[in-house]
């Protein structure tokens, strides 16, 4: 009986493998040394200790910019770009998630920015449902909810876009076209414009994009995200195509996404310089612009009736940004653009670019600043100084924070007003600048 | 007068393999009047039961099983489709994500419930055999009219462009490729290498900017009009020799075949069908030395490349022509119908009279 004492049953075997294994205090085979023989063994260099983690919860963020499906250009032109400037707000962006909570608690934020939730199509609906019913819980915990978004997405996976601005504490959008869309369907949640904006601290450190400095060529920039000026563009390339001895010096450079596309329409054109690039990040895409000698920007309702109803396709147009006329600006250079509502009241024809119907006008235009340098250079700079005066980055940082701190718009664009910055074209005459 | 056979197709993705196994058949399918077909995104039983037979593809989802389960009560033949070895995938391989856990387990009892399998290679067939008896072999299909989408000429006629059209899951099958690639850059100013769908980072880290071009993805009926006209001239396909690429078609090669692309492949068992100095190269060894070789003597050939393009072009129309072999894949799925229900289709016959090649069965046994 007394050999039953141990029991030597698997678990009690284990423990007792595990003991032998864990405590050198009794079973460590320098307890049988002599100690004479133990000080003749040099101490091991003791490592130092870890260091101690003092934070135990992250760091707090007054805003969190918070996207359905992707890091998109909306992000790093309002997180990113305008984040780095911002000193009242601390901002971070999260990834995706759009139905879990606790990746933007865990934050603390005092501000929730909803960039293009609901947009994406196909989105499931129980995480349309669940982010709709996160708005109330943000604003519990004491969190404003803010909704942005730059396209005319808003009717996407049944007006889901829709609901989720109705629940918010005020919706940002760059165009009034895009106001009076979201209005009509009587969404009565205040709506901020806050024009495109051009980092030009930024841009202006850029350099050009090695490939483009080639001397002696014409670069004319057409960048598209879809197919938005692709017929135009094809119709152009028609005709320069037709004459190769004309455009010999121009190199037309396509960016776009999935720019394969692209390539696979303009490829029968073999008599015209082309390149093409990928949808590249936005510092990338500053210095490809400063490589740029002509932007163009064509739009027609053609191009998008691939993509939806007749009857969207000319709200959708008009609702974008002049986003490519402010890139052209801060380039210094002239640009084409079709007559889309934001550009028709911001570019004026003539002086700080071209508003352009019609292939014809189109080419007439692009061999007019070809061949007129003086005149080209006269517009680069007129749109630059426009673009200085009214779409420099420090006013729409002044715009957001004023909305996120809960001034009503009409005080925030006579805020805007009087603050107007001095232009260097101001200082220095157009001539130095 | 009897109708073609009413077939649903369950989608679990839109992506490339969708669109070659489901995608383009179904339309040609309805084109020469062999089977009507339906694709779902979502699984609705009162709508599946209006059909005849019912293909489940990447399907793992808990209303998979279940609705495959009720089709099976109610008479109703179900399909399932394999497109990759689930069985043995690599660490690192992004498809490791969705195939595990209960994920996994889902789509092993799919395969063992449905009444049928159908899959892309042999291999896959040994594979699926553990798991249900009832395995079909799909014929890999190319589309003819693919030629039409080439440009004449070329933009820079100098240039020698070597191309890879490839994803994220090959960024093992590089490595061995990729000394050679940098070699021969050095070696022949002429040389660029154009990447569709994935840059491997040490291209982009290497290789000087000017030397290679990338294009992302682009949605899959966009692909060969893209593909058509990134202008290769040199086509790659890299392949380590393991289980689980063994699993994969032929594909790439069919397809730089209808495009006439004279192509550079791994000489692994999946480019069987191809033969050295045929219709192909191979590297004598997958290793940089056998790479840069191989490439070295199609890009000093000129003659010699388009006689191989030539070759491989013939050969393609002869064994994976859609507009000949569509009827064999229409086929499946009548003996999958008979097999299950025991009765034969009154529609099969018409198939039978009207097929330009011997309907022959392609279950594996």
């Amino acid at each position: 009986m007394t050999d039953n004492l141990v029991d030597t049953t698997p678990k009690q075997k284990c423990i007792q493998d595990r003991t032998t294994r864990l405590s050198p205090a009794i079973y460590h085979p320098l307890l049988d040394l002599d100690k004479s023989k133990l000080e003749k063994i040099p101490p091991k260099p003791v490592p130092p200790p870890p260091p101690v983690v003092k934070y135990t919860i992250p760091p707090a963020y007054d805003v969190i910019g918070v996207n359905p499906s992707r890091y998109d250009c909306c992000v790093q032109k309002v997180i990113d770009e305008m984040g780095k400037y911002i000193k009242e707000f601390k901002m971070i962006f999260v990834l995706g998630r759009e139905d879990s909570p606790r990746d933007i608690v865990q934050f603390f934020p005092k501000y929730n920015f909803l960039f293009r939730a609901g947009t994406t199509p196909g989105t499931d609906p129980g995480v349309l449902a669940n982010l709709e019913a996160h708005m109330p819980y943000f604003r519990s915990i004491g969190c404003k909810n803010y909704y942005y978004v730059d396209d005319l997405l808003i009717y996407e996976n049944n007006k889901a876009p829709i609901k989720l601005m109705s629940g918010c504490d005020g919706i940002i959008v760059p165009t009034n076209q895009m106001v009076e869309a979201i209005q009509a369907e009587h969404v009565e949640v205040p709506i901020h414009v806050m024009k495109t904006h051009m980092d030009l601290p930024s841009f202006d450190m850029t350099p050009p994009y090695g490939l483009l400095t080639e001397k002696g060529k014409v670069n004319v920039l057409f960048a598209s995200q879809g197919r938005v000026g692709a017929h135009l563009i094809v119709e152009m390339c028609e005709i320069m195509d037709q004459n190769p001895s004309k455009y010999k010096n121009v190199k037309v450079i396509c960016l776009s996404h999935a720019v394969a596309q692209m390539r696979s329409i303009l490829n029968r054109f073999r008599n015209i310089n082309k390149c093409y690039y990928e949808y590249m990040p936005i510092n990338a895409y500053y210095g490809l612009a400063q490589g740029i000698d002509i932007f163009l920007s064509p739009g027609e309702e053609r191009d998008l009736d691939y993509m939806m109803d007749e009857s969207m396709r000319g709200p959708w147009l008009h609702s974008k940004s002049c986003h490519k006329y402010t890139l052209a600006g801060a380039a210094r250079k002239p640009g084409i653009y079709s007559p889309l509502r934001d550009y028709k009241e911001h570019v004026k024809h003539g002086e700080t670019g071209f508003l352009a119907n019609g292939v014809n006008e189109w080419i007439d235009y692009l061999d007019l600043l070809i061949n007129d340098v003086d005149l080209a250079e006269k517009i680069g700079i007129n749109a630059r100084r426009d673009i200085e005066n009214n779409f420099h980055i420090y006013r729409r940082i002044e715009q957001l924070v004023e909305i996120f701190k809960g001034i009503p718009q009409h005080l925030v664009s006579k805020k805007v007003e009087e603050s107007k910055g001095i232009s260097i074209y101001d200082v220095l005459g157009e001539d130095e600048a | 007068m009897s109708e073609a056979i009413k077939l649903a197709v369950v989608c679990g993705d839109r992506s490339g393999p969708f669109y070659h196994d489901y995608g383009i058949p179904l339309f040609y399918f309805g084109n020469y009047n062999l089977i009507t077909s339906t694709c779902y995104d979502a699984i609705a039983l009162d709508v599946l039961k209006g059909h005849e037979i019912v293909q489940f593809q990447r399907q793992y989802a808990p209303e998979s099983l279940m609705c495959l389960r009720w089709l099976k009560d109610n008479g109703i033949p179900t399909v399932a489709h394999v497109d990759d070895n689930v069985w043995n995938i690599p660490d690192g391989n992004p498809a490791k994500v969705t195939y595990q856990g209960s994920t996994l387990d889902r789509f092993f009892f799919i395969l063992h419930e449905a009444n049928a399998i159908t899959t892309n290679t042999p291999y896959l067939v040994k594979l699926c055999k553990k798991y249900n008896p009832n395995v079909y072999l799909f014929r890999n299909l190319v589309e003819s009219k693919i030629t039409s989408y080439l440009t004449p000429g070329r933009d820079n006629p100098d240039e020698i462009r070597i191309g890879w059209h490839t994803t994220p899951h090959h960024w093992d099958d590089f490595p061995p490729v990729f000394p050679a690639l940098v070699e021969l850059v050095k070696n022949y100013p002429q040389v660029k290498l154009v990447f569709i769908g994935w840059l491997p980072n040490q291209v982009a880290e290497k290789i000087d900017f000017k030397r290679f071009e990338y294009y992302d993805f682009v949605p899959v009926d966009a692909f060969y009009p893209c593909l058509a006209n990134l202008d290769f001239d040199i086509g790659i396909a890299p392949l380590m020799d393991n289980e689980f690429n063994h699993a994969k078609t032929a594909r790439k090669m069919q397809e730089y075949a209808i495009l006439k692309v004279p192509a550079v492949v791994a000489n692994t068992p999946n480019y069987r069908e191809w033969k050295h100095g045929e219709t192909c190269i191979k590297p004598s060894t997958n290793d940089p030395d056998g790479w840069y070789k191989a490439l070295k003597w199609v890009i000093e050939h000129k003659k010699e490349r388009d006689k191989l393009a030539d070759n491989a072009y013939k050969q393609v129309l002869m064994n994976h022509d859609i507009n000949k072999f569509i009827y064999e894949r229409a086929w499946s799925y009548y003996e999958i119908y008979e097999q299950v229900t025991g009765k034969k289709h009154p529609f099969a016959e018409d198939i039978q009279s009207r097929s330009p090649i011997p309907l022959t069965t392609t279950r594996m046994i």
